[in-house]
C-alpha cells in the first residue's frame, strides 16, 4: 500500500482508485479482471482479509456455510485435518481444530475501514449528503450514459460528460442543482478535485481516503466509469466520461446539497473531527476468524482437487474402480486446467470440467513454451476462476436477496433497487450453489524446471503484464500442481516451495505423514 | 342479508377478468424466478392476500366492504414491495421508500372513511365534499398527480411478479373506484371538470417524465400512470367503456413490458444509427429543449418533496 501523503496529488490517487474500483463494462460483458486485482501483490488469503477488513467485500464464506458443507461432508475431516497439520503445526492441531469446528465468533462484525471518514458527516453535522446527491447523481449518469432505454436520450451529444452538463446547465432554465454556488462553480470555473474538497473536507491528508470513501458508496458505478475509461470506447450514443469528470459532478452536487441544508456558511468536515479516522491503507493484522476462514477455505478447495490428483497419481493400478459419475461436484467453471500430455488428460477422473491443453514436456527443455502457455493460461482462466469466486461469495451478501428486485437501467447495467448502484459481480443465478474453488493448474513436467519458468517470469523482464504470472502463482491466486513426467510424483507449490503431495488413490485420502 | 353487501356487474366481471389474467401472469413469474428462495411463501402469501382484498373490493356492494378490501389490498401491496427485504440485518436505510407507498395507502383509507362519513351524515346536498373525498383518494391509488412518486419508487424496489400485480391491479383500482361511484357524480360538471383536468395534466408530466427514463422499471410505472391519466379524462368524458378497455390494454402492456424486459447491450456492438434518432423535441429551441429535458429529468422534484417529510 502507498503510504499517506499530505500533498494531494490527484492524479495518483485517480490511478489509484481505478486499480481499487471495480471492473464493470457496459452490458456485462467479461471483463478478465481479477476482482480483487488491487491486492494481487499479496499472498492470496492476505488479500482476503485485505479486502474484506478494507473495503467491505464478502471474500469468503460464512463460517456457518463452511460448517455446514463439512457436515454434509464435502469438505473431508481428513483433508482439514491435513491442512490443520500444515498451517498450524501438529502439536496446536487439536486446538485448532476445535477452533475450526465449533468455536463461535461474535456475530456482529465492525463495519469496514471505508466510509468511516464521510460517516462524519451523520455524525457531526446530522445529514448523510447520499440520501440526496445518489439519486440525482444516477439518474443523471444514467440519462447521459443511456443507449436505448429512453425515447428522449440525452440533448447533448458528442462531448465529454462535464462538457455536456455545462452546455445543459448554461442554456437551461431549470438548473440540476438547488443551490447557486454549485452552479457558479460549474459554469464559471473549471474546479479541480482538489479545490472541491478543500471546500468540503478541508484537510489535504484526509482528501484520498474521502474519495476513497465517497466512490466506494457506489463502486458499481465508479467500476463503470473507470472501465469505459480505460477502454476509451465511446457509448453507442457517442458520450464519453472519465471518472474525473464523475467525481467533479458529485462532490458538486455535495456542495449542492450540504448548502442547501446546512445553510450557507458551514465548516468542512475535517474542522470538527474529533479524531481522525483510522487509516484506510493500514496493513491488516491477522485475527483468529481469519486465519479460520483461510483454513476452511483451504479445506474445501482440497477436497476438491484431491480427487482429481489421486487419478493422476499412479501408484495404484486399481485408481479407477472407485469413480462413479455421481460425484460430480458443482464448483465453478474454469476451476481445472491442465497443461500436459493426453495422458495425463485420460487419467482424470470422470465429471471434472477441465480445461485441457495440449503440452509436451520432451520438447521444451528450456521451459519457454510452458513459458508462453503459463503466460496465456493462468490470467485468463484465473480471472474467469475468481471472478465465479468472489461473486459467489459476496452472493451471501445483503445484496444476495435483493438481487431479485434489480431493475436494468440504460442497457449497460443492472442496478439492485434499494440503493441504486450497479452490480458489480456475476448474476447469482450463474454462481447459486457453486462452491468457490480456486483455479487449479495441473503441469506436466520436472518441478525444478517449472520453478525456474516461474522464476524467470518475476524477474526477467520488468513489465506488470509479465510479472503477474508470476504473481497469480506465488501468491497462491492459482494453485499450482506439478506431476512428474517419470516418476508420476505430484508436488505442490506452497509459499514459493515445491512440497510433494501424497495422496492415497484407494481412499482419496492425503497421508498426514508426508513430507509436507 | 350478507349479500347485500356484494354486487355483481359488468365493472365487477371486467375488472375480475383482468385480476385473475394478471395474477396468473404475477405468479406464473414468480414460480420462474422466486420459487427455491426464501421470499417464495411470502410470496405466495402476498399475493393470497392480494387477490382477497382485489375481490372484496370489486365485488363489493358498499362502502364498508370496499374500504375492507382496500384495506387487505393495502397491506398485500406493501407485503409486496417489501417481499425481498431482509429484516434481520437491522436498520434498513431505505425502509423509507415501501413507507410511502403505505403511508399513501393510508392516506387513501382516510379519504374513503371521510368519504363514507359524509355520505351518511352531511347527506346528499354535499355530494361535492364526498365526490372529491372519493377522487382524492382514487388519484393517490392510481399514482396521479400530485401523489405519483409512489408507483415508480414501488416498482423498482419490488421484484418483478410484485411489480406486475403493482403496477396493472393496485393502479387501476383508482379507476375502479372512480366508475364504481360514476352514479354519485356524474351530475356534478365541476367534479367531471376536476378529474379530466387531473387525468390530463397527470398525463402530459407522466409522458414527459417517461420519455426520459433511463431505467426500465421506472419506465413502465410512468406509461401505466400516464395511460391512467388519459383514462381519468375517459372516465369524466363518461366512455365509460372505452375506460375498461383501455384499462385492460394498459395491465396487458405493463405486464407484458415487466415481462419481457430488453436485452443488455455492450459498447461495442449492434448500431449506433438508431440511437441518434432524432425526436420531435430536437425542433425545439435550444433553450426550451434544455429545459424541459431538465424539468423531467428532476421528475419536478416530487421526490425530494415528498421524501422531506418521510426521510427514514
Amino acid at each position: 500500500m502507498t503510504a499517506r501523503n499530505n500533498s494531494f496529488d490527484e492524479l495518483a490517487v485517480l490511478h489509484e482508485l481505478k486499480r481499487f474500483l471495480p471492473a464493470l463494462s457496459p452490458g456485462r460483458t467479461f471483463t478478465h479482471r481479477n476482482p480483487l486485482e488491487a491486492f494481487q501483490h499479496l499472498h492470496f488469503h492476505d488479500a482476503l482479509r485485505h479486502a474484506s477488513e478494507m473495503l467491505g467485500y464478502q471474500t469468503s464464506l460464512s463460517l456457518e456455510e463452511y460448517r455446514s458443507l463439512y457436515n454434509s461432508k464435502r469438505v473431508k475431516p481428513d483433508v482439514l485435518e491435513k491442512v490443520l497439520v500444515e498451517k498450524k503445526g501438529a502439536a496446536k492441531t487439536f486446538e485448532w481444530q476445535d477452533k475450526v469446528l465449533m468455536k463461535k465468533f461474535p456475530a456482529a462484525v465492525a463495519a469496514p475501514r471505508i466510509g468511516r471518514l464521510r460517516a462524519n458527516w451523520q455524525k457531526q453535522y446530522k445529514t448523510d449528503p447520499d440520501t440526496c446527491v445518489h439519486p440525482r447523481l444516477f439518474r443523471i449518469l444514467g440519462n447521459y450514459l443511456d443507449h436505448g432505454v429512453s425515447d428522449w436520450s440525452f440533448p447533448v451529444r458528442g462531448q465529454g460528460f462535464l462538457d455536456s452538463m455545462r452546455e445543459v446547465e448554461a442554456n437551461s432554465f431549470i438548473s440540476a442543482f438547488n443551490t447557486p454556488r454549485a452552479r457558479k462553480m460549474l459554469l464559471q470555473t473549471d474546479p479541480s478535485i482538489g479545490d472541491l474538497l478543500a471546500i468540503i473536507v478541508g484537510d489535504e491528508a484526509l482528501f484520498k481516503q474521502y474519495l476513497f470513501d465517497q466512490q466506494f458508496s457506489h463502486r458499481g458505478w465508479s467500476g463503470l466509469v473507470a472501465t469505459l475509461e480505460r477502454n476509451s470506447s465511446n457509448l453507442l450514443n457517442g458520450s464519453h466520461i472519465t471518472l474525473r469528470e464523475l467525481i467533479v459532478f458529485e462532490l458538486l452536487l455535495e456542495i449542492d446539497v450540504l448548502d442547501d441544508r446546512l445553510g450557507k456558511q458551514w465548516d468542512p468536515l475535517a474542522s470538527s473531527l474529533a479524531s481522525p479516522p483510522s487509516d484506510l491503507f493500514a496493513p491488516v493484522p491477522a485475527s483468529e476468524k481469519s486465519e479460520v476462514l483461510a483454513i476452511w477455505q483451504e479445506a474445501v478447495e482440497w477436497s476438491y482437487y484431491e480427487e482429481v490428483l489421486a487419478g493422476l497419481s499412479r501408484n495404484s493400478p486399481n485408481q479407477h474402480s472407485s469413480h462413479t459419475l455421481g460425484t460430480v461436484r458443482t464448483s465453478a467453471p474454469e476451476s481445472l486446467c491442465i497443461i500436459g500430455r493426453p495422458t495425463v488428460v485420460r487419467d482424470t477422473p470422470p465429471g471434472y470440467r477441465a480445461a485441457l491443453h495440449h503440452y509436451d514436456f520432451s520438447l521444451d527443455r528450456d521451459g519457454a513454451e510452458l513459458e508462453r502457455m503459463l503466460e496465456t493460461v493462468v490470467p485468463s482462466l484465473g480471472a474467469t476462476n475468481l471472478e465465479y469466486f468472489f461473486s459467489r461469495t459476496n452472493f451471501a451478501d445483503v445484496n444476495g436477496g435483493n438481487a431479485l428486485g434489480d431493475q436494468l437501467i440504460g442497457l449497460f447495467g443492472v442496478a439492485d433497487g434499494t440503493r441504486g448502484d450497479l452490480r458489480t459481480g456475476l448474476p447469482t443465478e450463474l454462481t447459486e450453489g457453486l462452491e468457490p474453488i480456486r483455479l487449479l493448474c495441473i503441469v506436466e513436467h520436472f518441478h525444478e524446471m517449472v520453478l525456474k519458468v516461474i522464476g524467470r517470469r518475476s524477474v526477467g523482464r520488468r513489465s506488470v503484464g509479465r510479472r503477474s504470472v508470476a504473481q497469480w502463482i506465488m501468491n497462491e491466486w492459482v494453485h499450482l500442481v506439478v506431476i512428474d513426467p517419470l516418476t508420476r510424483e505430484l508436488r505442490v507449490l506452497k509459499n514459493g516451495e515445491m512440497v510433494g503431495y501424497k495422496s492415497d488413490p484407494l481412499k482419496y485420502s492425503l497421508s498426514v505423514a508426508g513430507d509436507w | 342479508m350478507f349479500w347485500s353487501d356484494f354486487h355483481f356487474d359488468g365493472l365487477t366481471l371486467a375488472y375480475l377478468t383482468i385480476g385473475l389474467a394478471m395474477t396468473t401472469l404475477a405468479v406464473w413469474n414468480g414460480r420462474k424466478t422466486l420459487r427455491g428462495h426464501k421470499q417464495w411463501p411470502r410470496f405466495i402469501i402476498a399475493v393470497l392476500l392480494f387477490c382477497a382484498g382485489y375481490g372484496l373490493a370489486i365485488l363489493s356492494g358498499g362502502l364498508k366492504t370496499l374500504l375492507l378490501g382496500w384495506e387487505v389490498m393495502g397491506v398485500a401491496s406493501f407485503l409486496l414491495i417489501i417481499l425481498h427485504r431482509d429484516f434481520k440485518n437491522g436498520g434498513d436505510p431505505t425502509l423509507g421508500i415501501p413507507a410511502k407507498a403505505f403511508f399513501i395507502y393510508r392516506l387513501g383509507d382516510v379519504g374513503l372513511l371521510l368519504a363514507m362519513w359524509a355520505s351518511h351524515h352531511l347527506g346528499r346536498e354535499n355530494a361535492a365534499v364526498v365526490s372529491l373525498l372519493v377522487l382524492v383518494t382514487a388519484s393517490m391509488q392510481s399514482s396521479q398527480l400530485p401523489f405519483s412518486s409512489w408507483l415508480p419508487q414501488a416498482l423498482q424496489n419490488s421484484t418483478t411478479a410484485g411489480a406486475i400485480l403493482l403496477a396493472t391491479l393496485t393502479v387501476q383500482m383508482g379507476v375502479f373506484l372512480l366508475l364504481r361511484s360514476y352514479p354519485f357524480w356524474e351530475h356534478q360538471l365541476s367534479i367531471r371538470v376536476l378529474i379530466g383536468l387531473l387525468g390530463l395534466t397527470a398525463a402530459a408530466m407522466a409522458a414527459g417524465f417517461a420519455r426520459v427514463q433511463s431505467s426500465v422499471k421506472r419506465r413502465v410505472a410512468y406509461v401505466s400512470m400516464a395511460h391512467t391519466g388519459l383514462i381519468f379524462i375517459e372516465v369524466a368524458a363518461g366512455f365509460k367503456s372505452l375506460a375498461l378497455i383501455h384499462v385492460a390494454a394498459n395491465a396487458f402492456l405493463g405486464a407484458y413490458r415487466l415481462l419481457v424486459p430488453p436485452a443488455l447491450v455492450s459498447a461495442d456492438t449492434g448500431k449506433s444509427v438508431h440511437l441518434n434518432k432524432r425526436t420531435w423535441e430536437d425542433r425545439l429551441p435550444k433553450k426550451l429543449k434544455y429545459t424541459i429535458y431538465m424539468f423531467f429529468t428532476k421528475e419536478w422534484g416530487l421526490y425530494a418533496r415528498l421524501s422531506k417529510y418521510l426521510r427514514p
